[in-house]
């Protein structure tokens, strides 16, 4: 569970800092269009939600918010490492 | 500055609070911090600290060699007391009152034993362990308890508005929120800066806050003043203590330690005590009271079960149970991460080595966005600043080393053991201060984060070649926690090797950026 949180957690700021028009530039060399940023964000925002709902499932209403923003901060973390150090590799 | 803040816009004033209470206390918090994050390890480091015993497998064997000790050295004592380890500690100890005397509070109990996993009596170097750092994060040193308690709690106070001015002034925090973008000096910093305290800034605001929470009777004592005569009948009405017992003098023989474990592990839905304390041993009027560990449960209180030493029935408990209690024990127990298991355990000690490098970085920030500004002209505060921050960024760390050094080379035997440990870091501290004030501040910094580098990576070699709980040892035994320890430290020593080799690094660059511009100009001249 903590690993299914954990990815969840990557996963929604990856798409959330793809839906930044500086990461998305990084990543791809172009701005998204609004309905890809729109569609970035909300996946973002449901994957976060998703790992909530996990948290909260494995370890209960006491202890699940903890686990949850200790895990938000622990995807967090490496969706910025990445972008500095390894940007996805543009298309020429 | 002179301008005075009200011209300004609102954003600029908050720049100007964030960075002058950031600097201000900047230095003690980054001890603060850096404490308290190693204090998550607690128990582990107190555990490398004691290599002289091994890991607890089994309480109960450890509770009923502690009674059988206290029986054959102190069977007529007023009272026993025994401080059990939790999961992740080792050995008990054990000590007693003789009748007609008067507890000691505080400072060496003459009367304490070790009492090893095997449940025996054993012997282990005089050391305060990962207690040091624990207790320098809120009671400082070498000053009155209370002294070190308001200075941390003035500091945390400027912590908690630094947070608030700094998410505010920081226009970008949130727009920045991916960004890093490293080898541009300043800018660089700006983004770690913001990066480290935005990821985790929930643990940020929420330790600053719970850690004054922890202490809040002492720094606004108003609401108990107004209701109470004195702060002692607070705490009588708050936490009251057990009436004592007069013994009857007629013997009758302990009760079995084993149903009263099972009872109170059943009382507490698994829970385990950390204390028990025996009064009247070997009377008719025995008693035993169990206080619950802090490790299995998030709230922080007093749980305690009283049972009759005789016949074993339980004649009392205590739990905390108003709603304020409850609040408040909540956020002491998520302060002090003592219920987090392994995986939340990490991710606290992760989160506190955010903050600890966000006050670091936030120190270096200071001195970089002066140092363009500045040139080659000298100032007094820029000159103090520069220095100081070597000597607590990198200083700290390096005395901190010093500690653990201390522990293992100085001889078992030698009188006040524990204190020269302690001595030994702070002379370690004043000598790293010392040589950033003497040294130029760009060599000061690689010298001393290489120092503490090989210092961190040499440890490990020792404890191979010189005690029995080296890497391998460990591993072979299984004892997850020393294997952490040991592979904690050759990390950690890498990790200053690591930053100490990209400062040099980036100091070669800025150089020869400096000569290229300078050689430009003399061609163009």
């Amino acid at each position: 569970m903590t690993l299914l949180a954990l990815l969840l957690s990557l996963a929604g700021f990856t798409a959330l800092a793809l839906a930044m028009d500086r990461h998305h530039h990084t990543a791809t060399g172009a701005r998204p269009a609004k309905r890809r940023k729109r569609l970035l964000q909300l996946a973002g925002i449901l994957a976060l939600t998703l790992a909530f709902v996990v948290a909260i499932a494995a370890w209960g209403w006491a202890y699940g918010p903890i686990y949850w923003l200790g895990l938000l901060t622990a995807g967090a973390a490496p969706a910025l490492l990445a972008l500095t150090y390894a940007p996805p590799r543009r298309k020429p | 500055m002179k301008q005075g803040f009200t011209k300004q816009g609102f954003r600029q004033s908050q720049a100007g609070l964030h960075t002058w209470s950031g600097l201000l206390v900047g230095w003690v918090l980054y001890l603060i911090f850096l404490n308290g994050a190693v204090s998550y390890w607690r128990e582990e480091i107190t555990r490398w600290a004691q290599p002289e015993i091994g890991a607890t497998r089994n309480l109960e064997t450890v509770t009923r060699g502690a009674i059988a000790h206290l029986q054959a050295t102190a069977p007529k004592a007023a009272s026993w007391q025994i401080m059990l380890p939790d999961e992740r500690a080792s050995g008990a100890t054990t000590t007693y009152r003789e009748k007609g005397k008067k507890p000691v509070l505080r400072g060496d109990d003459p009367t304490a034993t070790l009492i090893g996993p095997d449940g025996k009596p054993t012997v282990a170097r005089d050391t305060e362990g990962g207690d040091v750092f624990y207790r320098l994060h809120f009671d400082l040193r070498y000053m009155p308890v209370i002294w070190g308690r308001w200075v941390v709690g003035f500091c945390s106070m400027f912590m908690l508005v630094a947070i608030v001015s700094g998410v505010i002034t920081h226009k970008k925090i949130f727009a920045d929120f991916f960004t890093f973008r490293p080898g541009k000096g300043q800018r660089s910093w700006l983004d770690g800066h913001n990066a480290l305290a935005v990821l985790a800034l929930p643990f940020h605001a929420m330790i600053t806050y719970t850690g004054l929470v922890t202490l809040m009777v002492i720094y606004v004592p108003f609401g108990v003043t107004a209701n109470y005569p004195t702060l002692k009948a607070y705490y009588a009405e708050s936490a009251p203590r057990l009436k004592p017992v007069k013994p009857t003098g007629q013997p009758a023989p302990l009760t079995d330690i084993g149903p009263v474990l099972a009872t109170a592990a059943r009382l507490w839905d698994g829970g385990q005590p950390g204390i028990i304390r025996i009064d009247n041993p070997g009377d008719k009027a025995a008693r035993i009271v169990l206080t619950r560990r802090a490790s299995d449960k998030l709230v922080d209180g007093r749980w305690e079960i009283v049972f009759d030493g005789v016949t074993g029935k339980v004649r009392s408990s205590v739990a905390p149970t108003s709603a304020g209690m409850i609040t408040r024990g909540g956020m002491i127990g998520l302060h002090a991460g003592r219920f987090a298991p392994m995986t939340l355990r990490w991710l606290f000690f992760l989160s506190g080595v955010a903050g600890t490098a966000m006050v670091a970085t936030g120190l270096v920030l200071w001195t970089a966005k002066r140092r363009a500004k500045l040139g080659t002209r000298f100032h007094l505060g820029f000159w103090v600043v520069e220095r100081l921050n070597v000597g607590a960024v990198a200083g700290l760390p390096l005395a901190m080393t010093g500690f653990l050094w201390a522990n293992r080379l100085l001889p078992t035997g030698m009188a006040h053991r524990a204190d020269w440990e302690v001595h030994t870091m702070f002379l370690a501290w004043g000598a790293t201060l010392l040589h950033a004030f003497v040294r130029p501040p760009n060599k000061a910094w690689i010298e001393q984060l290489s120092l503490t580098g090989v210092a961190l990576l040499l440890l490990p070699v020792f404890d191979q070649a010189a005690t029995p709980r080296g890497l391998i040892d460990s591993l072979k035994a299984g004892d997850g926690a020393l294997v952490g320890m040991e592979l904690g430290l050759l990390v950690l020593g890498a990790s200053f090797l690591a930053i100490a080799w990209r400062t040099a690094r980036s100091q070669a660059k800025r150089r020869a950026k400096d000569a290229a511009l300078v050689q430009l100009a003399q061609a163009r001249g």
